[in-house]
């Protein structure tokens, strides 16, 4: 059961009017936000839940026991107990493949491959329950006492999935405060939900063939049609998990939470590091607090070596969480040479832009980030690591001047919207945060009074809502319905 | 200027919708007022048509899975589509004839590897029979197919259809079918009035990636005529043509342009015009009804039409209801009701 299929729209709808009948009685909406979790995710496989439901209560029965530990050296103990425990089914199920592949590849003992089925989301909400623990144990948060509250905060379906991850800080004490439901919140949460389908619907999936033909065909096409098709990887990637992250914070804001923004505008960053604070956020958030600063605090005799340390490990580490194969390690491991090449030449840089006119600086810039940012991405798509390597020797021969296959704008077309919404969207709250598209100046231009600037605002942003339906409503029976990408992480 | 920048952007963005838009609405010209009428009553036929297949479909929704309707041996129902199947290819063939093309057939699957299956044990006698009947010439597909590994010619497992392996196969033997006839020719002409628009079903210039759900990602590029191929059919004609007629087999989904059957023979053939209007699931009552509408006015001087056990089973009523390129409501005989109410009511 996928956020855009109408049999979600039929859970979504009784799962929002069971809970909020309930407004008065938090945990009883806590109670029916952990049984409709538990329903949606039986729905990839039985046996899901059930593996949900034992690290749920694994992390709480660990929240609990930390905090009533009093002893450091007891604590530090359950606290690397706890870890093992609750990574432990993260590595076997994902990662034993790969282990067991590489030593027999590296020792030349034959061991058969292990066939497990991986419960979808399981990198997402194991490293929430990891930052939940950590934060318990540096003493962050409490524990929660409250086993129905602490199920609703990890299993709670509109980021079960494919995040983004909840920070306990901020989102498990709204599961303890009575749940409001306003007007501009379900403003917000229908911008956010039609441009999470428009996005998935409307862009991903129409470009996912194409993006799909060139990888098929990466042995006969030539550099050019190859650059087309990790470009249009690149914008498929962005529509299809974005997408369901704005999907996600506009359902969870329907149920009354609000959850952090996962990307903001990746497009326009001028730099790698840059990149990172706009791309899958709430992941680099996690990796930051708790194994980037971790490493620089332990490394801080090293000096700015420390740093460069802390980022190689932590992107090769990222790379890997994204999936069990070493191509993501590469993926990882070039981002992270490009933020140490960053890290050191940060002030020769800066010296050398500020030269320059804004605007030519501001497009170098984003020219270089989107372009290593892109041809990165191939590993991320490629079957191996040398399929990836191969697809970017082509991309940068002589073959690149030759003329690329003939479908590219029929493809490319869909991710000028896109482009265009996110790029002038990107400072406001949410995508259509009229203040941000300067509507309200607009409207003001056309009218002094304040209640006719609103029904001005209010008029704009009804059409804009009416053209997304309208083109949803136009792709979602014509498309493939491609499944999301991050389901494989 | 800010604001200006964003109208422009907004207007920008609406650009491909409207392409959509416009690409799924063929423009009218008919001025002329009989035209016009001619037309407006091929509309009202065609809804006529549509809301009776709709309520046929909506009856009878169900489709017989291949061999259903041999589970039991050959019965009536069965014995009446092979009738069917005889009928309709011998009307196919005296229209091609009466063109003065050469008519030809060949027995290949749709998707090798199904040789065993029931339709191929009842079906493939019959249509070899029923060819040699009629005294056609065909060339059967069956011994080339088995001495060949299926996992290099067909896109197994993911698919049965051919690789370019087996497309190569497939037209190598097809283009020594042509070389025996190097002086067929077409006797009829048409003028340019009398032509269509276009002569395959393909929509004018398609150019898209298709996948057929199977993550066998594939580039189909129709001419602007529907036909997929890489450039336009010009007339008077300067060179022989070539019409494949068939289902998937001859269409070749899961390979590019340049892999098709099609394409491969034109490549031997550099003094023909080669060319498919197959399609996925036809039978003989779509090469019909195509050649009338459309192919025939190619003026192909040599027809070969691919031919399947498949294509019996295709002719029941639910089938042709569900597929037919024709659109008009196939009723059910009174076999077929008994038969679909015996199964699926």
């Amino acid at each position: 059961m996928v956020f855009n299929s109408e049999q979600f729209a039929i859970f979504f709808a009784i799962i929002f009017v069971v809970y909020w009948s309930l407004f008065k009685y938090r945990l009883a909406q806590n109670l029916v936000l952990v049984v409709g979790s538990f329903y949606f995710y039986s729905f990839f496989h039985y046996s899901f839940p059930i593996y949900l439901g034992c690290l749920i209560l694994a992390t709480y029965l660990f929240g609990l026991w930390i905090q009533r530990t009093e002893d450091e050296v007891k604590r530090k103990i359950l606290q690397y107990l706890s870890l093992f425990v609750l990574s432990f089914g993260l590595i076997y199920l994902k990662y034993s493949g790969l282990l067991i592949g590489s030593i027999s590849g590296l020792s030349g003992w034959q061991a058969s491959a292990l066939h497990l089925l991986v419960p979808v989301g399981i990198s997402f909400y194991t490293f929430s329950s990891i930052g939940y623990i950590l934060d318990v144990y540096r003493g962050k948060i409490d524990a929660e006492r409250n086993l129905v509250t602490f199920a609703a905060y990890l299993s709670c379906f509109p980021y079960l999935l494919i995040g983004p991850i909840p920070a306990a800080r901020t989102v498990l004490p709204q599961f303890r405060q009575p749940s409001k439901l306003t007007l501009q919140g379900i403003d917000q949460s229908v911008g956010e939900i039609l441009w999470g389908l428009f996005k998935k619907i409307v862009v991903a999936d129409n470009i996912s063939l194409g993006v799909n033909y060139c990888f098929a065909h990466q042995s006969e096409l030539q550099g050019s049609s190859l650059l087309l098709g990790v470009v249009l990887f690149y914008f498929y990637l962005y529509a299809d998990f974005s997408g369901y992250s704005d999907m996600a914070r506009g359902l969870a804001r329907l149920l009354g939470f609000d959850i952090a923004r996962n990307f903001n505008s990746p497009f326009t960053a001028r730099s790698i590091t840059e990149f990172w604070r706009k791309w899958h956020i709430s992941l680099t958030n996690w990796f930051y607090e708790y194994v980037f600063n971790p490493i620089v605090i332990g490394l801080r005799n090293w000096g700015r070596f420390s740093i460069a340390a802390a980022i190689l490990l932590t992107f090769g580490l990222s790379g890997i969480w994204h999936g069990a194969d070493w191509k993501f390690g590469v993926w990882g491991l070039l981002h992270s040479f490009a933020m140490i090449y960053e890290y050191y030449t940060a002030d020769q840089r800066e010296k050398f832009f500020s030269k320059m006119p804004w605007f030519l600086s501001g497009f170098i810039g984003i020219f270089f980030t989107l372009g290593y940012a892109i041809l990165a991405e191939t590993f991320f798509r490629a079957d191996s690591i040398s399929e990836g390597l191969e697809i970017n020797r082509k991309i940068l021969s002589m073959g690149l001047f030759t003329t690329p296959v003939s479908f590219s704008v029929k493809y490319l077309k869909w991710c000028a919207p896109l482009l265009i919404v996110e790029i002038i969207q990107q400072k406001g709250t949410y995508v259509f945060d009229m203040e941000q598209w300067g509507l309200s100046r607009f409207a003001g231009k056309l009218t002094k009074s304040a209640k006719n600037i609103n029904f001005v605002t209010l008029i704009i942003k009804s059409l804009l809502y009416i053209i997304l339906c309208y083109c949803i409503w136009l792709f979602y029976k014509r498309m493939n319905m491609a499944e999301y990408y991050y389901f494989k992480f | 200027m800010r604001l200006k920048l964003i109208v422009a952007a907004l207007l920008l963005s609406t650009v491909p919708f409207v392409n959509a838009c416009n690409n799924s609405k063929p423009k009218e010209t008919a001025d002329d007022s009989k035209a016009r009428a001619a037309a407006d009553a091929a509309d009202k036929q065609r809804e006529d048509n549509r809301k009776k297949v709709d309520e046929l479909n909506q009856k009878y929704p169900r489709i017989p899975v291949e061999g259903k309707l041999l589970e039991n041996g050959e019965n009536p129902c069965y014995n009446e589509l092979k009738q069917r199947y005889k009928d309709e290819l011998a009307q196919l063939k005296q229209m091609v004839e009466s063109s003065g093309a050469k008519f030809l057939m060949v027995r290949i699957s749709a998707e090798a590897g199904s040789k065993n299956s029931l339709s191929v044990k009842y079906g493939d006698p019959y249509i070899q029979s029923t060819i040699d009947g009629m005294g056609i010439e065909c060339l059967d597909f069956t011994p080339i197919i088995a001495a060949q590994d299926i996992k290099e010619i067909t896109q197994a497992p993911k698919d049965g259809h051919w690789s370019k392996k087996g497309a190569k196969l497939i037209a190598d033997h097809i283009a020594t079918l042509i070389k025996k006839y190097p002086d067929a020719a077409c006797k009829v002409t048409f003028k340019d009035n009398e032509r269509p628009e276009t002569f395959g079903d393909l929509a004018p210039n398609d150019d898209e990636v298709l996948d057929g759900g199977k993550d066998l990602p594939y580039h189909v590029k129709a001419n602007s005529q529907g036909v997929r191929m890489d450039h336009d059919l010009t007339f008077p004609k300067k060179k022989k043509r070539v019409l494949l007629m068939g289902d998937s087999g001859l269409f070749c989904p899961f390979l590019d342009n340049e892999f098709t059957i099609a394409y491969v023979l034109q490549q031997q053939f550099p003094d023909y015009e080669i060319y498919t209007t197959a399609t996925v699931n036809w039978t003989m009552e779509d090469f019909i009804s195509l050649w009338n509408e459309k192919t025939k006015f190619t003026e192909p001087d040599i027809v070969i039409v691919g031919t399947n056990a498949g294509d019996i089973e295709d002719l029941f009523f639910t089938n042709r209801n569900h597929c037919s390129r024709s659109g008009k409501p196939f009723y059910p005989s009174a076999n077929e009701t008994k038969f679909y109410i015996e199964n699926y009511k």
